[in-house]
């Protein structure tokens, strides 16, 4: 007898918005495909074709045995792609995950409870932002010594501020609505206020800051590893492949540009998907 | 029934900021009877919200503070309260309604979950199945169809959001209700509508109320007694219809009745009151109306008038009447 109700809720509501954009669906449609392919390429290949050397064919050119032709070593660059792909998608997660995380933590304390507690953690916060990204991961990377964890650690520590300060700015937000101060005048604990009133509200601009900062992680892996910082050879990862093919770059063009498209276009991707997720969940576009 | 829900005496609230002090609520004695209906009235800046926040326990961390006074609201006096304490009187025995209905829920959940949140907090013993059966209740009762508990406040318009945030606050079927401006952002017939709604609910399950507006229709139409506020000070407080028929007002109060336009009366221009009301920051030594008073005396200046110590009817705070008049004729 009754009939259902329409339920619209803000997920179906952003992403309506979110389809509007023909770049972001571009966008997210590249980033499907390369998570689609870097978690089905072991199905296909083993991880040791990528890394094992077969100096009978060296230098091979685009053809339909090896797509993107082989490298000095005789590799399968297509291959290399795919599990690099994998690698800078796991390690990109992976630093941005733990970088939400802890971030949050310091951003949502310091918004919250705002006074002498923020002032001392966001100037921790700002020493770390003083030094450019980069140049902080190498240090870290340089003290802590080289390795893949040595580099995760570089790479999440170096995240932390960008996100304590976006949770913290989005919670300050949100603190001042009136239906938090309803929430606290029905004697709803601190706790609770933060769980399922201020972060839910305060998702959005977090949201987008993580897509944007996997793809800044991704570029960060692949300089790291181009300057030979990062994941050393012969881990397939597309800024060591770039930094082995430099030599031959003018006779073998192909070896360079390859990888170096596949990190721009992936770059590019997460970030068109981040800029699609700003505009639909942009509250001035609401409506 | 003629026992006092909540009973504030002498209640002095300040802010406190970097430059100066802010003299917000300056000795407020007021009660509410079991049952009864409050107006609280007052120009913006009077310090109504502030008192009602202050019953609440909700001043602004760090900069409001309850700087005397006593706030005892069923039995519990709330200046000694914990917040842990507050915590369960909050939404249970006293509940709050803001002015902007708007804004006062939370856009991501659902209007039904935001109902049943109350219950969880207040009434933990009760089952799931209780709780939706209380929701459905609760939205019934403010007239919208239960099966719309699932759609979002964006779905819903101004005055059904309000009478949303009005089954929140009375889900938990509160002692004292106190509605802050709860129909100045809604329009003429719909805030009609809300209040007859509020006064039928408050009939039906029992609860006090404080209404606090600056629309003395809606006092008269509503409430059982009113306290006129001015410069966080109560003014002049009494039964509605002994306020409201007689001529013997504080001159700010005739000043407010004056400002009200009359339809039988052809006037070419309204009688506002003159000037405003006295910095906060540096209260005046003598009535806090006196800058701005049609009627003023030379001491009116000098030394705060009091209000008639004894009787419980219309009390006026003013040099010019009752026990007031006489006792400043005395010294």
């Amino acid at each position: 007898m009754r009939e259902k109700p329409r339920k619209r809720s803000q997920f179906q509501m952003t992403w309506r918005r979110y389809k509007k954009s023909k770049l972001a669906i571009l966008g997210l449609a590249a980033v499907a495909v390369l998570f689609f392919s870097a978690l089905i390429i072991p199905l296909f290949k083993d991880y040791d074709t990528a890394v094992e050397q077969d100096f009978s064919s060296r230098y091979q050119p685009l053809s339909a045995e090896h797509i993107f032709g082989t490298d000095q070593f005789g590799r399968d660059i297509f291959i290399r792609m795919m599990f690099g792909a994998r690698i800078s998608l796991l390690v990109g997660i992976a630093t941005v995950s733990a970088s939400l995380l802890s971030g949050s933590c310091i951003g949502a304390v310091a918004g919250y409870y705002g006074g002498r507690i923020d002032e001392v953690l966001m100037r921790i916060m700002d020493v770390f932002l003083a030094i450019p990204n980069t140049l902080l991961a190498i240090s870290i990377v340089a003290a802590l010594g080289q390795g893949i964890t040595n580099l995760l650690i570089a790479l999440a520590i170096s995240q932390v501020p960008s996100f304590a300060r976006v949770v913290r700015a989005s919670i300050l937000t949100v603190k001042e609505q009136d239906y938090i101060e309803a929430a606290r005048a029905l004697g709803t604990p601190s706790a609770r206020i933060i769980a399922r009133h201020i972060l839910p509200n305060a998702i959005g601009p977090i949201i987008v800051q993580t897509t944007l900062n996997v793809a800044r992680t991704i570029l960060n892996i692949s300089s790291l590893s181009f300057v030979g910082l990062g994941i050393s050879p012969p881990t397939p990862e597309w800024g060591s492949m770039l930094a082995d093919a430099k030599p031959q770059m003018l006779q073998y063009p192909h070896l360079i540009l390859i990888p170096g498209a596949a990190i721009a276009i992936t770059v590019m991707a997460i970030n068109l998907v981040g800029d699609g997720l700003r505009d639909a969940l942009d509250p001035r576009l609401r409506n | 029934m003629n026992v006092n829900l909540l009973e504030i005496e002498d209640l002095r609230v300040i802010y406190k900021t970097d430059e100066d002090t802010i003299y917000a609520v300056n000795g407020v004695d007021m009660s509410v009877k079991n049952g009864e209906t409050m107006g609280l009235v007052g120009e913006t800046g009077a310090g109504k919200t502030t008192t009602a926040l202050a019953i609440m326990k909700l001043l602004p961390e760090r900069t409001g503070f309850i700087k005397s006074g006593r706030i005892t609201l069923d039995g519990i006096d709330i200046t000694r309260a914990t917040e842990h304490e507050m915590e369960a009187i909050r939404g249970n025995t006293v509940s709050m309604i803001f002015q902007d209905p708007m804004t006062s829920l939370n856009p991501t959940i659902t209007v039904g979950r935001q109902i049943a949140e109350v219950l969880q907090l207040h009434e933990k013993s009760k089952s799931s199945s209780e709780m939706a059966r209380s929701v459905d209740e609760m939205m019934e009762l403010v007239g919208i169809p239960s099966h719309r508990k699932n759609e979002y406040p964006h779905q819903f318009s101004g005055g059904m959001k309000q009478r949303i945030v009005i089954a929140i606050a009375l889900a938990c079927k509160p002692k004292l209700l106190i509605a802050d401006e709860p129909t100045t952002a809604l329009d003429v017939t719909i805030q009609d509508q809300v209040l007859e709604m509020m006064n039928d609910l408050k009939e039906r399950l029992g609860t006090s109320m404080i209404l606090i507006t600056h629309d003395l229709g809606v006092v008269a139409q509503t409430c059982d007694t009113v306290a006129i506020m001015y410069a966080g000070e109560i003014i002049e407080r009494g039964r509605v219809e002994e306020v409201f028929d007689t001529q013997i007002r504080h001159p700010y109060t005739s000043g407010l009745f004056g400002s009200i336009p009359n339809i039988k009366v052809t006037a070419r221009r309204l009688n506002p009151i003159d000037g405003l009301m006295p910095d906060p920051a540096s209260p005046p030594d003598g009535c806090g109306f006196y800058e701005r008073c049609p009627k003023k005396m030379e001491m009116c200046g000098k030394k705060p008038p009091l209000f008639p110590t004894e009787g419980n009817g219309h009390a006026i705070r003013c040099w010019l009447h009752g026990d007031c008049a006489r006792r400043g004729d005395g010294s």
